[in-house]
């Protein structure tokens, strides 16, 4: 796989930041996966799974950190980089989720499209 | 879920649906759903404008939660560090008024305290946001940093509009704001100082403020004790 070709997977309730970073996203010439509520996130994964995930804390199905425990014991899920993506980014939280395994914790309110197009190519192994 | 979680849940809640609308703005600003005339685009930079101080009065309540509760996590803390990192942080804002900032002073050793760092940051980015605020261009603002007693003393100086002899008894008060103020810049939340003083008296240490060099702008100093010695 190149880089010219990522596949992201979103878990991500607004519907504008989804659109918004699918469009980004799309832009680049890559493709996106969304799961609104996080409850079915985790086997939309499995059945096609993605290059980077992007994983917001607050969802109305499910906490993002349940989320992040689950693919992380998953085998074909667990080596897949995580960013965590959300404005509850006290440091417990940050902490939490870098001991649980994900690469990075992108705060929404002080992170811009471009920051997080950049993370991802960075990220993406 | 107790007090504090509750207010860091209603402040993500308050956070959550600006980031998105912040987010279109910037790429409605940036072309990137197709082209704006420039009245759009300033009018649209102003909206993004006002959302980044809603951002930052936000952010402001959310820091104030932790220092009145005196929310601390206390680690060794580099000051020199937080000084510079906070320059970086805001340098941008200077550069577009052409102020120059001057961190010579703050030396090149190393400044251990004991303290909670994210508040420390707090503390060092509002002193220099406020001397970046109230300097007009071309101005100076220097960062100093000396050992005095058991501690040491901070400082951030500015050659900007000074202190009315008015508000000299009231500028640590919470959401207190002086006239001059208003008048430079309309927009503020008043907590930014009050919240300075919370932190740095929780840390041991005092903060004021004296008139700048040759009576021109302000000098605000803080100190803080050094970090206990290792035997």
């Amino acid at each position: 796989m190149t880089k010219e070709n990522i596949h992201v997977f979103l878990v991500e309730d607004d519907p504008l930041i989804t659109r918004l970073i699918a469009g980004e996203v799309s832009k680049k010439g890559w493709t996106i996966d969304n799961d609104p509520t996080g409850k079915e996130a985790v086997t939309k994964m499995k059945a096609k799974v993605p290059d980077i995930i992007l994983l917001d804390l607050m969802l109305p199905g499910v906490d993002g950190m349940t989320i992040l425990k689950d693919i992380k014991t998953q085998p074909e899920l667990k080596d897949i980089p995580v960013l965590m993506l959300s404005n509850l980014a006290e440091a417990d939280k940050i902490e939490e989720s870098r001991n649980l395994g994900a690469v990075k914790f992108l705060m929404k309110a002080t992170s811009s499209m471009s920051t997080i197009v950049t993370e991802i190519e960075a990220n993406v192994k | 879920m107790n007090k504090e979680q509750e207010i860091a849940a209603i402040v993500h809640q308050l956070r959550a649906p600006l980031t998105g609308v912040r987010w279109a703005i910037d790429s409605l600003v940036a072309g990137n759903v197709g082209p704006i005339s420039d009245e759009q685009k300033n009018l649209l930079s102003d909206c993004l404008g006002n959302i980044e101080k809603l951002m930052s009065t936000i952010q402001d309540l959310l820091a104030l939660k932790d220092g009145e509760h005196h929310n601390f996590e206390f680690t060794l803390v580099n000051m020199a560090d937080i000084m510079k990192e906070a320059v970086k942080e805001l340098g941008q804002d200077a550069v577009r008024k052409h102020i120059t900032i001057d961190t010579t002073n703050i030396g090149k050793n190393t400044l251990s305290v004991m303290a909670d760092q994210s508040k420390m940051r707090i503390v060092m980015e509002n002193l220099v946001e406020n001397a970046i605020k109230y300097t007009p261009e071309n101005g100076q603002i220097t960062l100093s940093a000396s050992k005095r007693d058991e501690g040491f003393v901070f400082s951030v100086e500015d050659t900007g509009m000074g202190v009315s002899s008015e508000s000299e008894n009231k500028i640590f008060t919470k959401f207190y704001r002086s006239k001059d103020a208003i008048e430079l810049h309309a927009h503020g939340s008043g907590i930014g100082l009050y919240l300075c003083q919370q932190i740095v008296q929780a840390h041991g240490g005092k903060i004021w403020f004296e008139p700048g060099k040759d009576d021109v702008g302000t000098a605000f100093f803080f100190t803080l004790p050094s970090a206990p010695q290792k035997e």
